[in-house]
Formats: C-alpha cells, structure tokens, sequence
C-alpha cells in the first residue's frame, strides 16, 4: 500500500478533509467496484461454460450464432471505448466541444452495439432460441444479457453527462467524474472481448 | 441523550433544484432517517443487528425445545423447517454480520482519524438497504410461511415445482437486495481505510480492527456476487421458467452448491474477521501491552482472506467430487488453520506478562480464545473426508460451526460491546451485572452446544424435526435444551444491563480503559465532527503515544501548528433524503417481484433511478466547522460531556 | 481532429488500430481456418489473442500504465481470485469427464487387485467386497425418506443405542429378497441411516457410475436420452425391470444388443443399441444396477433386488441377436399398463412391503407404455450383403437412414460421396474406418461434433464392404461418375499405421473440402 507521511493535504478541495493518498475517493470506488464485478461477470461465465454442450435439445451454439455480425458488433464496442479515450483526453485539455462530440459518440456507438444485440436476441428467438428452451438459451441470454444492461446503465451514464454539461459546464476540473465513467466503459468492453471469445469465436473452432 | 447528536448545519451552496429540500434535522425520526452519520448508521445497525439476534435467538429457543424430548410434537414439522432455516439465514445474515459492520461504521473512521466514510451518503444506502432486507424476509412469516429450505437452501429443492410456496422467494429476493448493501459497504469501507487516514497513520500504524474490516471488506466485495447471481439463477428459474437447476432439461444443481459455497466459505471468514479484530483490540488494552506480533497478525489476516477462496468445496466432500478434489480441498483447508493458529498464539503472546485486567469485556475475549480454539480443531477433524464422510450433516458440524460462530464471533463482539459501549454512550456498564451475565452465558454456551458433539457422532443429523427415544440421544439433547433455556436467561440479563447502562451508567470519561487507539482521544460520546481537530498519528498506539510521549517509536510527524492539516476547516456531510428513498423503494421492489407484478417492480425501478439522479445531482452539501481553539466559541458544538 | 497534438492521441489511435486488426485476425482464423493449423493451435491464437485485448484496453485505454499501482492490485486481485475460482471450479465439472475411460480402468484393475482370486469367491462375499466402496454410504443416505408432511425428519440411528458398539439386530425393515442376509446385515451395520430406505439399492455404485460413461454419449448423463433416436433410461429403465420378464430381457440387451423402432411414452427411437458382451458380468450387473437406480428410478420402484454377476453370466451364450431381443421386448407385459387408463398408478399403496411406506414424492406417471411393431428399415438389397451387415454397427449413430444425428453424427447421404470424390478422400475414408476420428467437422454449413470410433477389429472385406455400402446406399450412387470398389487389398495397406482420432481429424482437414 502507498500510504507515506509524505501524503500531502488537499488544499485546493472546497474542504480540509485530510487525503492519505492523493488519489481520488471515487475513482479508487469505481476500480474497487470492477474488482467486484469482475466475481459478478465470472459467475455468469462459469455457470455458462459449466452447462456448454450439455443441452439435451437444440438450437446448439453453432446452429444459431454468427460470426460475422457479431464481429462487427464487438468492433462498434471496441470503438465506442477509442472514443471514450478521446472524450477524456479532450476534456483534459478543456477542449468542450469534442469533449461533448466524443462523450456523445460514445453512447451513439454503445446504442449501435445494444441494437446488434437486440436483433441478435430477435433472430435468436425465430430460430426457436428462448430462455427457457435449453439451457445453451438460458445461459446465453442470461449472460449476454446481463452485459447488455451493464451497457444501457453506461450509456444512460454517459448521456447524462452529456446533457448535464450544458447544465453546468465542465472543465478539465471535472475530469474524474468522466474518467470513472470511462473506466465503466472499458469494463463493459473487457467483457465482451471475453464473451465474444468464450461464447462466440470458441463455438466455431 | 447525547449520542449522535447533529449539530444544525447551515448548508454551504444550497444546490437550487432539488426533489426533497435538504434535512438539517438534529433530533427526532426523520434525523435518524436522514442521517448519514457513520456514528449513527453504526448504532443504528448495531440494534437492528440486536433485534434480528433477539429474534434468531427466540427461533433457537423453539428449535431446542421441540428437541428436548424424543418424538416432541411441540412444533409441526412444517413450522420446525422454517424455524431452523430463518434462524440460520437471521444469525448469519441479518445478525451477526451486521454486528461486524456495525461495529466498523462507528469505529474504523473514528480508529484511523477520519470524520466519517468516504461515501457517507452510500453508507446510510447501505444500512437502509439490509434493514429493508431483513423486514422483508420477515415479512415472510405473515404472508404464507417462512422459507423452509435451509439457509444453504440447495437446488433443487428450490425449485418451483419442489417448494411452490413464497418462502423461496422471500429467502431469495430478501437475500438479494440485503446483499446489494453489504457490497456497497464493504467498498465504502475499503475507500475509507485507504483514503482517509490521518497523518502520519501508515497501512503498518492502522488499528488491528480497522486492517481486520479491510480485509473482511475485501471479502465481501469477491464473495458476493456469486451469490447474488446464484439467488438471481434460482428467482429466474422461478419466475421466468429459465433451466439453470432443472435437471430435465440437463442443468446440474450441484453447480448452486458451488457457487453458494464460493461464497459461503468467505462468508465465515466475514463473519469472524472483524471478530479477530475485536480481540486484537480488546486483549492489548487490557493486558497493557502492545498487540504481539502485529505485522504477523496483519499477514496472517490476508493469508486467511486468499486462502478462504480456496477452500469452498470441503463443504461438498460427500457429494462425490472424487479422491483428488477431496484430497486438494482436505489441503487447503488444513493449511487455512495455520494462520487461524498463528492468531491465537499472538493473543496468547499479548496476554502473556501483562498486567492483566480481567474486565468482562478481557473476560469475553479469553472466553472466546478457548472457545474459537475447541470450534477451530473440530474444523481441523472435518477438513479429514472420511471423517466428513460421517459427521456430513451431522450434529457434530452444528456443533463445529456455532463454536466458530456462536463462541467465536458473538463473543467477540460481546466484548467489543463491553469494550466500546462507554466510548459510544459516554456511560459505563456494570461491571459486576456484566460478570454474573458472563459466568451465566459462557458456560450455558457450552452447556449447549459440546453435548452436540456426541449427539453428532452417534449419528443424530441436523435439520431433524425430532427423534425416536432408546438410541442413546435424549440425555445429549435435554442438556442442549436446558443449556439454551439458560442461555436466554444470560441474554435477558444482557440486554437489561444495556438498558441500565443508557439510563444510569456511570459517567465514563474519555479513556476509560486506558485505552491504545485513536477513537479513546476523543470525547465519550464523540461530537458530530469525531475530532476537534484532525488527529496526527506518531505510531501504532496512536492514543498510547499521545499519552505516553516516551514510548513512541521512530520519527515523530510534526503537529505542524502553524500549518494544521485541517486548516480549512472540518468538512461535515450533509443529510440527505435519498439514500432511504432509494432504498426503501426496494421494498415494493421485492413485494413486486415476490408476486410476479412487473409494473410495481418497474416503478419501483424508476423511483430507485429519479432517487440516484437527485443523488447525484444534490452534492455532498453539509458545512465547515472551525476547528481547535476556534471550535470552543462555535455555538452549533454537539452536547458531548468531555471529562 | 487534431491528432499528433497531444502526445497520448497518437498512442491511443495506435492501441485502437491495433485492436481492431486483431478483431479481424480472429474473426478470419475462425471462419477461414488455415489448413495448416490445428484447431488446437487456432483455439491457443484465439485465446492469447484476446488476452492481448484486454490487456490492451486496461493498460492503455484504462491507463493503468499511468495510474498508480494500488488500482492495478485492486483490479488483478479481482481477476486473480476470478479466474482462479472459476477456472478450478469448471475444471471440476469437465475434467471427470475427459479422464472417465482412466478411471473406470483403475476401478477394475482395482477390483481384481483386491480379489486376487477372484473366481474362486462366491457371489456373496464379492458382493460384500464390492458393496464397500467409498461413494455408497452417501447413495444410502439419499435414500433416507422424508415424511408426508415434507419435513425432514430423519429415521432413528438403527445401530450405536451405547457406544460405538455394532447393533444389527434393529434393522428390521431389510427387504426379503437382497443379496444375502449376511451381507445386508454387515452392509447395514455400517451406515445405519440406510434402515428406512423405500428400497435398499446396495450394489457397487462406483463400478455402475464408471461403467456407464460409455452409455452416456446415446443415453446421455441426465438419462433422458436423444429424441427419436435413444430413449431416455430415466423412467424407463425402471419400467423394464418391473415389467414381467424385464429382469432377463435387461441383461440380454446389454450382452447382445438391440435393434429395430422402439415407442417410449408414446415417443418413437430408433437408435442402435450394440452389444457389449465384451464387459465382465460385474461392470454388466454394475450399470444395470446404476440405470435402474439412478435420475429418481429408485422411487419409482416397489423392491429393488441387485443384478448379480452370477446372473449375467448365466445370460451369456445364448447367441441371440439384436433382433431377437427386440421380439424379446415386444413380449414384455409393463406393470404400468393400467397406468394409461388410471392417472395414478399410486404404487407406494398398492404395496404392502413397508419398504415403500414411507414414499411420499410419487412422481408423475408418466409411464405409459405402447411398443409398436417396426419393421426392418435395413434393406439388404445392396449386392454386397457383407456391406449391409456391417454397416448394422454404424447405423446407432448415422441412422438407417444414413442421414445422421443433428450436431453429432454427420449424415453419409451425399457426404460420403463427397469425401471419395476428393484429393486423397479415398485413403481418408478407410483411415477414418481404422482409425476412428474426433472433432469438429462441418457437412453442408451443419456442425457436428461426436466421435467415430476406430474399427480395427473388423476384417479387411467388412471394412471396404461397409465403405462400398455408404457410397452406393441411399442413391449415393448416382452421385458418382466412376465407382471404383474399395478393395480389401487397400484397407490391408493402410493398417499399422498406428493414427490417433485426432491424427485423422487433421487428415480430414487437408483434404480441402468445401
């Protein structure tokens, strides 16, 4: 742990409470919350990847998903989270309009992706893919699922960042505020590129 | 009556638009609902902790006495199911892990110097979401009968068309969301401990209670959430049909095993934790000396922590997982003791040539060493699988694990109570009502739960409603009973002499004890704002050193006089309606998703999001206080006694 | 947008190229395997390949090469305690399977090695040696009944009134007929929970377990079978032992198989079932023991008496056919047959044995029983009758039909036809006869995924035979421009080679289909 003597008092805060480590209370939060999540997405993995190939009826793995679709899909996310670099990188430079271009861009690519992942979700249920067919559905839509609704939180995040700077203008001030929310961001893209591996690319090797 | 008693904060930048206009109650219901106050939030999960004790305590009461005598009819077998399971899930989940917390929520900010939690506002979420949690389960037992399926509640015996009662539902929606708010505790504590130290309090200065909560902390944040969505696979399956534990349709249920085990295992080290914790806090203090072999403790407390996630399926030794997973988890859970070990023997190197003060709360404390120990060898003889093989569900393992949890943590954190009650209440206990309660606890205890041993090993498994007479149990049992009759008695003294000790305890002063830690520097009760002034920390006794300036060790930070840390004045959190919203619309939440009606739990969604946006959106608010001498003139000063 | 200004834009931009290249790399290595690349080494590039990924995104995206390390040890003790956690916890469930054939080995090597004079015991002394395995007190206990009124209530402790001290004089419920009044008294001394039980299932658990991994691949884990082409044994193994003469007809058709449409529940299968007359009566007893017990049979049961070796035993040398036992099936007379009238069969009342007095969890009845006539579906108009016979191994999985199981057996109609026509198709066809082949393979845009066991065991002129049968079968034939017979000559050749399932998999791969 990085505690010193040498930790310094935060003086420019609005207030004098004392900081053992000059590292911000809710960023430090958001990594330990991740941490913690991490357990939550392994959980839904694991109970995925204990239950593969052990459906007793169809549609399996192979019949129903497609590679291509969701590689595009999976770039959009990877994307999404290139620009959420670049909403961070220029908010610290107080550069507001591509801050609010990016952070915008961000939502819209995390919006592309969730629509995939509806008509996937669709087209997944006409081949005769339902939650409670077999237990490839179950855990399939449980997981990818849940991922969607880590993604819909993010993007409601961020378009209230967006909306909430023209309320309030931001500054390179509050920088923390975005770079937790981009720190979500990119948990929810790691995600994915696990999924997309385990779930998807695995199935067709 | 001075605890936690709010000064009037004068809000700095009143944000203009929000939903609830800002609570500056200082007294009353709506202070208590809006507070966000670690000192508060602590007592006010200690006594809820204490109600869901009592009431587990009252089902252990029934559980024993349906056993006193073979083929009792006392309870219904129906009633006798929900009985154990509410006391298992109440003990566990609602009591004494929340005594833990409660515990911390007063006194890890207070041990490291801190005004209050890094997130003061999730804490008091925190706390509104386990109360929540807890009055829904026991909601159950009004609106068609108690969960009945163990508090390890094993598919598939969850299933819908295996238990189509509410009682499932209630032990798995009331579990989920009380589990939401022990998680954003624990990373509130975890902020906390690393952000908010004083000067000068490095990880090695940091109290033994406050590094044994982080570690718990760290515990709970990995641990639950395979829980959570091990409860969340089974409401799936109960709601929508889904096949997570259907066998039919090929699902293994033996996977709920694993996972709630992955938790369940942590889950004990959660519980006992804070409990080591106490002890190292309470043996020093009253053997004058300091905590023996700190570093080793400290280590051995993350070795436990690792370790207690991989040691889960030695709960699962007889369900066939073959010779070398048994083998490897017969391992890892023996070299789990060697830290546990190590513990004991650092406790024993405190008390060893000290000056001895046998207090109730030291007495306590020894009390739970013999205790904790005889809990951890029977654990030791479990961690064997052939002999799991025949003990497995036996009453030796209901023995095993109350003497690690009973005689282990409740010990604990009886003398921890002992120990801090006069720093929380500013009065004394008595001490000779708390000696005769403790030679009436300790050994009914053990009155009730050593025969348990025998009735375990000539084969009497738990969960039974009762037993046939002439197969060698009733003398095993009636002692139990009797022990448990006792017990009751000791706890009713307890409670009373907490109620004596708010109405006319002596006035305790500051340090009654003589105390090592930060929390004793302060006023009995503390102000509102902790600490006059920020404390500065010159070594592991923190309060010892500023009493005893020759025994500091090493460098001294200065006090900086001319510079203090707190120059700007103490920031105090304002109150703030939203976090009880939030959590309070989880209730209807539950109820919605209990009967399957997907608009309340939809608006009951929506009322949680609006009450996050406000959240949000409202700011910390709360005022500066001077600090020091300034403070003394300061009209809005708590009413605490300072002697 | 101003890119290069800022020296950390430029990076980022890199980070992301480099990301979604390799996005696009996996993508093509798994829909455009190279040949030249196992799938094994295409598996071990996808994975490192995502792990590049994430890393990426946390170290630069994330900027944990930046930020100050206590972030990165909060988030990898997450990831260590994570992956640790789940990777030991799916290794548990998959592993057992992968290493089944080693273990059901060590079990018999066991077995022998504890009975050095095997032949030489009598039955019950076996039977007492056997019952003594480690996993049987837990199956016992299982059994332990839990009352009407669904609390869980528990059956006195039969022995150990004082003491340790063995009693077996209170066991007083052991069914009439179990394998011997000495053995289930010993039995019993040992775990006395057992007492109760609605029907004592004493045999070699273990034994029964192991054995039958090999039925799992048709009959599947859970029991429940393969729709239309295995029938579940949860149920209806149970209905078969009740059933008048279902006790022989069970050990017949595990030693010489069965053939021809069977209708369970009113659902039709038509699956192979081959003979295993190659297992020793006790790995035989064993899993006729374990089918008839298992997926909740036990209960469905009014007494439970073992399968004994000496009883399999005395079914073998018979000589009947897989046809003969499916006349043998049709002459069956199921106990459940009033069943399809009366909605509840209530077999724990018909019952006066006390043994089953205290179920209460009477499963639904779904044991309705209708066995149709089926006539032959192999129709032995190919010349080549040697093909038509040896191809009755094959049809269990590739169906009569030739038309295979989806997403485990690929269909031969067509396939076969495409296979010969390839480069070096003609040397793979016969090797994959030999040698057996795993993994996945793609036939017309399907996947499938079970294995082809090697066949070394038949003759030269059976194995070209049979081949020469799936190309010219189900109007294979007019798929080819010129036939060229396979010769027995050329089978011969190829033998020795020593090629594991995988080896040919590869083999498979190379030849370039479409």
């Amino acid at each position: 742990m990085s505690a010193h003597t040498a930790a310094s008092v935060d003086h420019t805060a609005s207030h004098g409470t004392y900081k053992s480590t000059n590292l911000p209370d809710i960023k430090l939060m958001m990594w330990v919350f991740l941490a913690s999540d991490i357990m939550f997405f392994g959980t839904l993995l694991g109970t995925y990847l204990v239950y593969r190939n052990r459906s007793l009826t169809g549609p399996f793995p192979t019949d129903v998903l497609d590679i291509p679709l969701t590689t595009v899909s999976t770039f959009v996310l990877l994307m999404s989270s290139f620009l959420m670099v670049l909403a961070l990188h220029s908010l610290r430079q107080d550069d507001i309009f591509k801050f609010r271009l990016w952070t915008f861009g961000v939502a819209f690519f995390g919006a592309i992706f969730l629509g995939f992942q509806i008509y996937e979700f669709i087209h997944f249920v006409d081949l005769g893919l339902t939650l409670q067919g077999n237990l490839f559905g179950t855990t399939f839509y449980v997981l990818t699922g849940t991922h969607g609704v880590h993604v819909a939180i993010g993007i409601l995040w961020l378009l209230s960042i967006f909306v909430h700077s023209f309320v309030k203008p931001w500054t390179s001030k509050d920088e923390v505020y975005l770079e937790v929310a981009g720190l979500y961001w990119h948990f929810v893209d790691l995600v994915w590129i696990v999924i997309f591996t385990v779930v998807y690319l695995v199935e067709f090797i | 009556m001075a605890i936690g008693k709010l000064g009037a904060p004068p809000v700095v930048g009143q944000p203009p638009n929000t939903l609830l206009t800002r609570p500056t109650w200082t007294e009353g219901l709506f202070s208590w609902l809006t507070t966000v106050d670690h000192k508060r939030l602590g007592i006010l999960y200690l006594v809820t902790s204490f109600i869901f004790f009592g009431l587990g305590s009252i089902e252990a009461l029934l559980i024993r006495l349906q056993l006193a005598i073979p083929d009792n009819t006392l309870l219904s077998p129906d009633f006798y199911n929900q009985m154990f399971t509410m006391h298992g899930v109440t003990m566990v989940f609602l009591a004494i892990m929340p005594m833990g917390i409660g515990l911390a929520n007063y006194f890890v900010p207070l041990q490291i110097g801190a005004r209050d939690l890094a997130f003061p506002r999730l804490n008091a979420f925190g706390y509104w979401v386990y109360f929540v949690g807890g009055l829904f389960i026991y909601t159950s037992l009004f609106l068609g009968g108690a969960p009945d399926v163990g508090w390890v509640a094993y598919a598939p015996l969850t299933s819908l068309s295996n238990n189509p009662g509410l009682g499932t539902d209630f032990y798995m929606i009331g579990l989920f969301v009380s589990g939401i708010g022990t998680l954003v505790t624990a990373m509130n504590l975890i902020v906390t401990v690393i952000n908010m130290r004083a000067p000068g309090m490095t990880m090695m200065r940091v109290p033994m209670f406050t590094w044994m909560m982080l570690i718990t902390s760290f515990l709970i944040i990995f641990a639950f959430p395979p829980l959570t969505v091990a409860l969340f696979q089974v409401m799936m399956d109960r709601t929508f049909d889904t096949l997570f534990y259907v066998p039919a349709a090929g699902a293994m249920p033996i996977l709920w095993q694993h996972l709630f085990w992955i938790f369940g295992h942590p889950e004990v080290y959660i519980i006992i934790l804070p409990a080591f914790g106490v002890i190292s806090e309470v043996i020093p203090t009253f053997s004058r000396k300091p905590l023996f072999g700190y570093p080793v403790i400290i280590l051995s407390g993350i070795f436990i922590g690792f370790m207690g996630f991989a040691v889960w399926t030695h709960h699962m030794f007889t369900t066939g997982l073959g010779p070398v997973v048994n083998t490897a988890f017969a391992l890892t859970s023996m070299v789990i003791g060697i830290p546990t070990g190590i513990k004991v023997f650092n406790w024993l190197g405190t008390i060893w040539g000290g000056k001895v003060r046998l207090t109730t709360s030291m007495l306590y404390a020894i009390a739970f060493l013999v205790t904790f120990t005889v809990g951890g060898i029977t654990g030791i003889m479990l961690a064997v699988p052939p002999f799991t093989a025949q003990a497995h569900d036996t009453y030796f393992v209901v023995a095993h694990f109350h003497f690690v949890m009973g005689g282990g943590a409740l010990l604990a954190f009886i003398s921890g109570l002992y120990y801090w009650f006069p720093k929380i209440t500013g009065k004394l206990l008595d001490e000779r009502l708390g000696k005769l309660t403790f030679w009436i606890m300790v050994p009914s205890f053990w009155l009730i739960f050593f025969p348990q041993h025998f009735a375990g090993l000539m084969g009497m498994p738990r969960r039974t409603q009762t037993f046939v007479p002439g197969i060698g149990l009733e003398i095993w049992n009636l002692l139990s009973t009797v022990g448990a009759l006792i017990m009751g008695v000791g706890l009713i003294l307890f409670v009373l002499n907490i109620i004596l000790g708010f109405v006319r305890g002596k006035p305790a002063g500051n340090d009654p004890w003589d105390a090592r830690t930060l929390e004793w520097s302060t006023t009995s009760p503390p102000p509102y704002y902790d600490f006059d002034r920020q404390p500065v920390v010159n070594d592991r006794d923190a309060h010892w050193v500023q009493k005893y300036p020759e025994s500091v060790h090493g460098e001294r930070v200065p006090e900086s006089a001319s510079e203090p840390y707190d120059r700007g004045g103490a920031h105090i959190p304002g109150q703030s309606w939203y976090p009880f919203v939030a959590a309070l619309a989880l209730l209807p939440f539950s109820y919605g998703w209990l009967y399957d009606n997907m608009w309340v739990v939809g608006i009951s969604m929506l009322v949680v999001t609006v009450a996050t946006y406000a959240w949000a959106l409202e700011g910390v608010g709360g005022k500066h206080i001077p600090v020091g001498d300034a403070l003394d003139a300061d009209t809005e000063r708590g009413e605490g006694g300072r002697s | 947008m101003a890119h290069g200004k800022h020296s950390g834009t430029g990076l980022y931009i890199t980070v992301a190229i480099i990301l979604a290249v390799i996005t696009y790399i996996e993508y093509a290595i798994v829909e455009f395997p190279p040949t030249w690349m196992s799938s094994g080494w295409v598996l071990f590039w996808v994975i490192l390949m995502s792990i590049v990924k994430f890393w990426m995104v946390i170290w630069f995206f994330m900027h944990l090469r930046d930020d100050p390390k206590i972030y990165t040890g909060f988030f990898s003790s997450g990831i260590v305690i994570g992956v640790g956690t789940f990777v030991v916890l799916i290794a548990m469930f998959i592993l057992p399977r992968a290493v089944a054939p080693v273990m059901m080995d060590d079990v018999m090597v066991a077995d022998v090695a504890h009975v050095p004079d095997a032949a030489a015991l009598s039955d019950e002394l076996r039977a007492l040696i056997e019952s003594d395995g480690a996993t049987r007190p837990q199956a016992a206990r299982s059994q332990t009944p839990r009352p009407r009124d669904g609390s869980l209530a528990v059956t006195p402790p039969a022995a150990r009134t004082e003491g340790f001290a063995l009693r077996t004089d209170e066991v007083d419920v052991t069914p009439a007929e179990t394998i011997d009044d000495a053995v289930e008294a010993e039995v019993e001394a040992d775990e006395p929970l057992v007492a109760e039980a609605p029907v004592v299932v004493e045999f070699d658990t273990e034994l029964g377990t192991s054995t039958y991994l090999a039925c799992a691949g048709c009959h599947q884990a859970s029991g429940a079978g393969i729709p239309g082409a295995f029938p579940p044994l949860a149920g209806h193994a149970a209905d078969l032992y009740q059933a008048e003469g279902g006790r022989p007809y069970l050990i017949g058709v595990m030693l010489y198989g069965l053939q021809g449409q069977i209708v369970v529940d009113g659902a039709t299968y038509n699956g192979l079932m081959p003979a295993f007359p190659h297992y020793d009566d006790d790995a035989i007893a064993a899993v006729l023991n374990h089918i008839v017990t298992e997926w909740g049979n036990a209960e469905r049961l009014d007494t439970f008496d073992a399968f004994t070796a000496a009883e399999v035993e005395a079914e073998r040398g018979q000589g009947l056919t897989a046809a003969d036992m499916l006349e043998q099936r049709q002459q069956l007379v199921f106990v459940s047959d009033d069943a399809a009238v009366e909605p509840e069969p209530d077999t724990a009342t018909v019952e006066t044995d006390e043994d089953v007095a205290t179920e209460t969890d009477v499963e639904e009845p779904d044991t309705v029983e209708a066995e149709v006539e089926a006539a032959p579906t192999v129709d032995p108009t190919f010349d080549t009758a040697l093909g038509a016979s040896t191809y009755t191994n094959c049809v269990g999985c590739h169906q009569p039909t030739g038309a295979g199981i989806p997403g485990v057996f690929p269909p031969l109609v067509g396939h076969t036809v495409d296979l010969y026509a390839a480069e070096g198709g003609r040397t793979y066809l016969i090797e994959m006869m030999l040698y057996g082949v795993q993994g996945q393979i793609v036939v017309d845009g399907a996947t499938y995924n079970g294995v082809m066991p090697g066949w070394q065991q038949l003759s030269d002129e059976a194995v070209a035979a049979v081949i020469n049968h799936s190309l010219t079968e189900w109007g294979n034939a007019d798929l080819i421009d010129d036939f060229d017979a396979i010769r027995a000559a050329e089978v011969e050749a190829l033998r020795g080679q020593g090629l594991s399932t995988s080896d040919v998999y590869e083999r498979r791969n190379a030849l370039g289909l479409d």
